[in-house]
């Protein structure tokens, strides 16, 4: 079976993107439209790897890395912002909430698909 | 070559994610403009500004990714001008503002491009150097560009009316900051002031010209803030450029590639990757190497005393030790909180997500359109039935058929029904780009915006109502000194209303400006050679201004008063199913415009008629009355054509039968029916041979199905399946009057 995905966006069309992209790269994946609902999913069960936009209306990605640490199950699970902010001072913050990695967006497919592997494989 | 290109291998075809993005960038471009357009300027709420600011991130970040780079790059500088104004670094000046609606339009219409909706792709390219160039001037001197002018106001011609010193001076002190200086009001004299502002100075000068004339009007050169609020504003910003211009450069990714290991996921020293994090606007930086990953992921250890990795950046701040996989409690606990008031709000979106879909508006019209049949089949049935008296099973069965497919049809119907605010969002942005042109203050309320009504009234309605409201602030609201005189408050108001009565929506553009003139009127009618009774009622005056061509504007503005106005817009919702057009006004107090548009142009209350053997349909709206004629009713007027007498009125007579050219219908003079009807042109006598009925029909439009055609405006299928044509009133009404006068 093969790896499960979860990614956070609460734009559409940008999810359905790299949803396509790690669907395209064979990998199992499920969608969250903003923080909080991601957080859900994640408790019910525990991915193989989170990509998670960070500027999202109420729970932000940043927040929901550090909601995801707070969970025994994700200590080992990579968890990769990707955003358009790559302001030292708000990925010091993700660092700092345990982020495993920061991507600006947009980003280029095979560049976020390379990474993924790095990382899940 | 951009990131589509050469994303395409992992990302496939893109239109799809095309599509979905032009519908968002549309919502999103709406919001921004909708929010901008509501911020109180003075204290900008800081959740709407985010709010903004994330619509933009949404677009900036789609955008690049399908290799939209205009648009990038325009919602790129839009994001960092927002983001100082979320952090409150920036003041929201009117140029801000007026440059952020104009990025959103430049996102609209490069969209528009990338649709096909336009042939050319837009400049970007200004637009993007204004707000750049804002975004730069002011990042060194942050926010408040308080200004200091000094003012002299002389020499007087003769003394200011010391009410009007005084309210200038409120007004300016309303603005930011006076520092009163020797004050000579007398002929001859001077009036000097010291004025701090955050406007430019031809915000100040247009203030004084309330007073003053231009001439008298001194403003020195723009001194230097003074130091204590220099000291304030000078204050750094940080450092904080959202990972600099371009993140997705192709050479600058193949540049990075190199330095990373060539086979993605390959064994390699661990400070390989982790180099790539150099620099804070690097696009890529990983905090914990795959390497060391996995590592860890071999001991599933609890990382508290993990060691530094060799591979971080030495230029990190020590302070912000990375906790890699740590948890804290005191991080966690306040978030959680922060979810848990969070939960309700969420069930409500994601409910609303899910009750709604996005269907596609040609399949609805196809919907419409099939069930208009499906009606029509159902009426012709129950016609058959009726005629052979058939077994009483079916009738009870057809009896349920009809209303099962009304219910249907009403179903369907309400499927094209759009509430009335996707044409009332375009008026704030309106009433402001006017008032400033003209040099008015007015403010518009809206409400009833949740009416719902047929979509494809959307296109058609928002023209004329454009123009009313647009009259409304070019000549009904006067400028702040001509209402402050008239002991009005300075700012205007128009107020735009929708509600739904019946099977009308009744739209209403109200204004507290001065009202129509009667004298002025009057006059340009006589200038106009026509006719009318000077002490006619105020009603009946009002009613000049929708004649051709008439227009009392005093000058003629590029934006209205051009002689092309109330009869244009009454036509316009006149072809609408038979729309009206109201108007009431009092001298000094205002005027209404009340525009009434049937609730749906696909379906019509008709009432039908026979005019031989054909039968023909009139909208409902424009009939009047109906009356049978005696002998010796219509009589022939020297260069009038026929006329019917009703009451005191003489009647144009149209014969349908000629009109049409049926063989047999010219009998119908005694014994026939005139309905009277009622239209842009004026009201006539139809004369019929008889009422068929009054009934709901579908239109069905005949530019699409046959051919347009004068004098019918569309078709319907009759309950015997045939089909009647709907006419065109206006049209018929004004051939009444030129068929009469070409006959004599």
């Amino acid at each position: 079976m093969g790896k499960s995905i979860l990614v956070v966006d609460d734009t559409r069309s940008m999810r359905k993107m790299v949803v396509a992209v790690l669907q395209g790269a064979g990998y199992t994946v499920e969608e969250a439209g903003d923080g909080d609902e991601a957080f859900e999913k994640a408790k019910k069960k525990v991915f193989d790897l989170v990509v998670t936009d960070h500027n999202m209306p109420g729970t932000d990605g940043v927040t929901l890395v550090r909601l995801l640490r707070g969970i025994p199950e994700y200590d080992d699970v990579a968890i990769i912002v990707l955003s358009t902010e790559t302001g030292a001072d708000l990925k010091a913050k993700g660092r700092e909430a345990g982020a495993t990695g920061w991507m600006a967006k947009p980003s280029d497919p095979e560049k976020m698909l390379a990474i993924v592997r790095q990382f899940i494989d | 070559m951009s990131s589509s290109s050469s994303g395409s291998g992992a990302l496939g075809d893109t239109s799809d994610f095309r599509a979905i993005f032009f519908e968002e960038a549309d919502e999103h471009v709406a919001a921004i403009e909708s929010v901008l357009l509501r911020l109180n300027q003075a204290a900008p709420d800081s959740e709407d500004l985010n709010a903004i600011f994330r619509a933009a991130h949404s677009i900036k970040g789609t955008s690049g990714m399908l290799g939209f780079t205009e648009i990038t790059s325009v919602t790129h500088v839009l994001e960092n001008l927002l983001d100082e104004l979320r952090k409150g670094e920036r003041v929201l000046t009117e140029e801000a503002l007026d440059l952020m609606l104009r990025a959103g339009d430049m996102v609209k219409m490069q969209v528009a491009f990338r649709r096909g909706a336009l042939e050319q792709a837009p400049d970007a390219g200004p637009i993007e150097r204004e707000l750049r160039g804002l975004v730069e001037r002011e990042a060194g001197a942050g926010p408040a560009p308080a200004r200091r002018y000094a003012v002299r106001l002389g020499p007087l011609a003769a003394p200011i009316d010391a009410a009007e010193l005084d309210l200038m001076l409120s007004g300016l002190a309303d603005m930011g900051k006076v520092q009163p200086g020797p004050m000579n009001n007398a002929a001859g004299g001077e009036i000097q002031f010291e004025v701090e502002l955050s406007g430019g100075e031809a915000d100040l000068r247009s203030v004084l010209s309330l007073v003053v004339p231009a001439d008298a009007i001194h403003v020195d050169k723009p001194g230097a803030a003074p130091p204590a609020q220099a000291a304030v504003l000078s204050k750094p910003i940080v450092a904080d450029d959202h990972g600099g211009e371009i993140f997705f450069d192709p050479a600058d990714w193949k540049k990075r590639q190199k330095a990373k290991p060539a086979v993605p996921g390959a064994q390699t020293a661990a400070a390989e990757p982790v180099a790539l994090a150099a620099g804070s606007n690097a696009a890529l930086d990983i905090f914990v190497t795959p390497e060391e990953f996995r590592a860890r992921r071999k001991r599933g250890a609890t990382p508290e005393a993990k060691p530094r990795s060799p591979g971080r950046r030495a230029t990190d701040d020590p302070s912000v030790e990375p906790e890699l996989f740590g948890r804290r409690a005191s991080d966690i606990v306040p978030s959680v909180e922060r979810r848990g008031r969070r939960d309700g709000e969420r069930g409500v979106q994601a409910l609303a997500e899910a009750a709604s879909i996005r269907v596609g508006v040609d399949k609805v019209d196809l919907l419409v359109n099939l069930v208009g049949e499906l009606v029509i089949t159902e009426a012709m049935l129950a016609q058959q039935q009726r005629l052979e008296e058939g077994d009483s099973r079916y009738s009870t069965g057809l009896v349920d058929l009809g209303r099962h497919a009304r219910n249907l049809q009403e179903a369907v119907m309400s499927i094209r029904m759009v509430p009335i605010s996707t044409v009332f969002t375009r008026f704030p942005r309106l009433v402001r780009e006017l008032s400033q042109r003209f040099g008015k203050e007015v403010e518009l309320k809206v409400s009833g915006e949740t009416t719902e009504f047929d979509r494809g009234l959307i296109e058609k309605i928002t023209d004329p109502l454009t123009h009313l409201v647009r009259n409304s602030i070019d000549h009904g609201i006067e400028s702040p000194a001509e209402r402050l005189a008239a002991g009005k408050p300075g700012s205007g108001t128009i107020w735009l209303s929708a509600s739904q009565k019946g099977g009308s929506i009744v739209i209403e553009v109200r204004d507290d400006g001065k009202g129509l003139n009667r004298k002025r009127i009057l006059e340009r009618a006589a200038e106009r050679g026509i006719r009318i009774d000077p002490n006619a009622d105020d009603e009946e005056v009002w009613q000049l201004i929708f004649e051709a061509g008439f227009s009392t504007a005093e000058t003629i503005t590029d934006v209205s008063g051009r002689g092309v106005g109330m009869d244009v817009v009454r036509r316009n919702i006149q072809v609408l199913g038979g729309g009206k057009v109201g108007l009431h006004s009092r001298e000094g107090a205002g005027t209404t415009v009340t525009v009434s548009v049937p609730l749906t142009l696909a379906i019509m209350e008709a009432m039908s008629v026979a005019v031989g053997t054909e039968t023909y349909v009139l909208p409902l709206a424009a009939v009047i009355e109906s009356r049978r004629i005696q002998h010796g009713d219509i009589a022939g007027i020297a260069g009038q054509g026929h006329t019917l007498r009703v009451r005191d009125e003489f009647l144009p007579v149209v014969r349908l039968s000629e009109v049409f050219r049926t063989a047999d219908g010219a009998a119908a003079e005694q014994g026939g029916i005139a309905v009277i009807v009622e239209s842009e042109g004026g009201k006539a006598a139809l004369l019929v041979d008889d009422l068929l009925g009054q009934q709901q029909v579908v239109v069905k439009s005949l530019d699409t199905n046959f051919r347009r055609m004068p004098g019918v405006s569309s078709a319907t299928i009759m309950g015997d399946g045939r089909v009647a044509l709907i006419l065109d009133l206006a049209h018929i009404v004004q051939f009444a009057g030129r068929g009469a006068a070409a006959r004599h």
